[in-house]
């Protein structure tokens, strides 16, 4: 997976660079507009990660030249703005994703992560997902741990889901509200925790084999415990 | 004042209008003064000069009777009849002279006259005679003189100052209604651009012609006032905007140097909620004045009102169960509403955290809608009267201690989410706590 990052933070671009080389990806970096519009034409790339105010050609301009030119690499915005109408804006201009700093890199990286997934999708060959001794099937909503069926919630089963489509990985809270409840908004901590000890609760009554671990100040991970 | 009304806005009731009302008032009053004027100066003196014609032959008369006895005075008044404009008519044991089938009984002595209308059989026509008696010893003798057409331009002055004087005063009133209505519109198109700015929208500038009159003076100077302030928001826009950028960036490698030793040091955490912290107060404080100030665009889109309340309940419910809360969901009927989801939600959403945050255990968190509000009512301890005004303040908690996390911005942001979508927001203190959200 080859990723272009455009951030005119040095600082910051090299830690994205390392945490993302970490990871698994190839990176290229740009430091300016210019350079990131020249980088994002030429080559090719699975995604683009395009800071908003850049120096020498601004983020949106970036954006727009690029999709003039007829390419389709998903792009996530970066932008130390978090007005509602830049968000619009930069998802109008042609961003696939948008990330308000200061952003948590667990986040960064699910986000990325979701924007190739959904650019190359495939049909997956099942409807199901395997963890441990757990099975959930989300053709028909089920939940099968060791074969024996878990009553759930469907935003519980939406939540479940969505831990396991990301497991061992770090998912932030943001990321869970937005794609269980679909609003576009910060909850606090207290609120999401709760549902988190629920689901944790039923799990461990059916005996899964399975702990989501919670990551302070960050979110939480969801792993196999088989011991 | 709301859009509607102003489209609404009855050019009875515009300055114009009044205006208008006093100018018809002088307008009558001046009329009416010339009228009288101008009766008095062409048809009074023609009256008086009847009356003063009719004096002078009384005067006569009397004399006449005074001087010579009653036949000779008979004699002599035949010699006048023929002589002048004055009719003279008597009535006597010797003799009636009597011109006339008919005179009425009730003519006053002169100076008082009446006007009666005759036959002139040898002209066959109508006269009209003024007429009054002169007493004397010789008995009552009747003066007439022939007034039909000083009566007939008297009759007409009368109907012309009238319509004159109806047709001034209905067109001065619909020429006021309509200058009112005119300028009512005009000053509308103000009040309207004026809305606008104050929504947000600074970009609104008032159209108007170069070389126009007074209105097209006064749009120069707002749109040249509205130019120095859209600039001098671009400039502190800028500078926030800068403030903001300057200072997310190293907050950006701070938090993700945390997360990075997070691996080795899951201590850290706590640094990270602190910083999350900071960020999410920052993040707040920064969208409440964007709210208030106009500042967030809204995403306009008709809500199904209950979907969010559903949500909204099914978050917190299990923080409510923590609390050993209920929360109580009652619909009369969904609420259309058009508004930005993401605001509205987030509204509920603080409404009932509030309430589950202060309402203390064990308590009912009902939630109701109806077809135009929406209302979160606990059955906790309340707030006491000074509180309740001051709870929409920012940073304003009521509990001094702070025990509770959060900000103390959850209900000045809902009331500027209401300010915003032109919402009413009421608080009430009854038994517990209850905010009503209505749509006026």
């Amino acid at each position: 997976m080859k990723l272009l990052l455009v951030e005119d933070d040095q600082q910051n671009r090299e830690f994205l660079y390392k945490a993302f080389v970490e990871q698994g990806y190839t990176l290229d970096c740009a430091e300016d507009g210019q350079q990131g519009l020249m980088l994002a034409t030429c080559e090719h790339y699975d995604a683009i990660v395009l800071d908003r105010m850049l120096p020498k050609l601004d983020g949106l301009q970036v954006l727009l030249a690029l999709r003039a030119t007829g390419k389709t690499t998903p792009v996530l915005i970066l932008s130390a703005l978090d007005k509602v109408d830049d968000r619009v804006t930069g998802l109008k201009a042609g961003g696939d994703d948008y990330l308000t700093k200061p952003f948590s890199f667990s986040e960064l990286a699910i986000r990325v992560e979701n924007l190739i997934k959904r650019h190359t999708f495939h049909a997956p060959l099942t409807t199901k997902i395997n963890l441990a001794n757990l099975t959930l099937d989300y053709s028909d909503q089920r939940v099968d741990v060791n074969g024996k069926t878990l009553n759930l919630q469907p935003k519980e089963f939406k939540l479940l889901r969505y831990l396991l489509d990301h497991q061992n990985k770090l998912v932030t809270r943001t990321l869970l509200f937005e794609s269980v409840w679909e609003y576009h908004f910060d909850p606090g901590t207290n609120v999401i925790d709760v549902h988190i000890a629920r689901l944790r609760k039923k799990l461990a009554e059916a005996s899964a084999q399975l702990e989501i671990e919670t990551v302070r100040g960050v979110g939480y991970r969801l792993k196999a415990n088989v011991s | 004042m709301n859009e509607h009304g102003l489209r609404l806005f009855d050019p009875r009731k515009s300055s114009v209008w009044r205006l208008t009302l006093a100018f018809a008032a002088i307008t009558a009053v001046t009329l009416l003064l010339a009228i009288i004027l101008i009766y008095q100066l062409l048809l009074g003196e023609q009256s008086r000069q009847v009356e003063r014609r009719l004096d002078a032959e009384k005067t006569r008369i009397e004399a006449l009777a005074s001087e010579f006895d009653k036949g000779s005075f008979f004699q002599q008044l035949d010699v006048f009849r023929n002589e002048g404009e004055i009719l003279i008519f008597w009535q006597s044991e010797y003799e009636q002279s009597q011109q006339l089938s008919f005179l009425p009984d009730n003519i006053p002595a002169l100076p008082q006259t009446i006007v009666f209308p005759v036959l002139d059989t040898g002209r066959g026509q109508i006269r009209l005679l003024t007429t009054g008696k002169v007493k004397t010893h010789h008995g009552d003798i009747v003066l007439a003189t022939a007034t039909e057409h000083l009566q007939r331009l008297i009759v007409d002055f009368k109907s012309i100052a009238s319509w004159t004087f109806i047709i001034a005063i209905v067109l001065t009133g619909l020429f006021g209604y309509l200058f009112s209505r005119r300028h009512l519109r005009r000053v509308n198109y103000f009040n309207e651009t004026a809305e606008q700015v104050q929504n947000g929208d600074l970009s609104a500038r008032l159209s108007h012609k170069n070389k126009g009159d007074e209105f097209d003076r006064l749009a120069a100077h707002i749109n040249t006032m509205l130019d120095a302030v859209e600039e001098n928001f671009a400039l502190v826009q800028g500078i926030t905007d800068n403030i903001a950028h300057d200072l997310k960036t190293p907050l950006t490698r701070l938090k993700l140097n945390i997360e990075k030793r997070l691996e080795d040091q899951p201590q850290m955490g706590y640094e990270l909620e602190q910083l999350n912290n900071i960020i999410n107060t920052f993040d707040a404080m920064l969208k409440l004045t964007r709210l208030e100030h106009g500042q967030f665009p809204l995403k306009l889109e008709t809500i199904d009102s209950s979907q969010l309340t559903h949500d909204v309940c099914e978050i917190l419910q299990p923080s409510a169960e923590q609390n050993d809360q209920i929360i109580c969901v009652n619909i009369t009927s969904p609420w259309q509403l058009n508004g930005d989801r993401n605001l509205i939600f987030q509204a509920i959403f603080n409404l009932v955290e509030n309430a589950i945050k202060y309402a203390g255990k064990g308590a009912t968190i009902t939630l109701a809608l109806d077809e135009k509000s929406l209302s979160v009512t606990d059955n906790g301890k309340g707030v006491n009267e000074q509180d309740l005004k001051q709870l929409t303040k920012r940073f304003y908690r009521s509990d001094p201690a702070r025990q509770h996390e959060g900000f103390g911005l959850g209900l000045a942001t809902v009331k500027a989410i209401c300010n915003r979508h032109k919402l009413n927001l009421s608080l009430s203190s009854d038994n517990g706590f209850c905010v009503k959200i209505t749509n006026d």
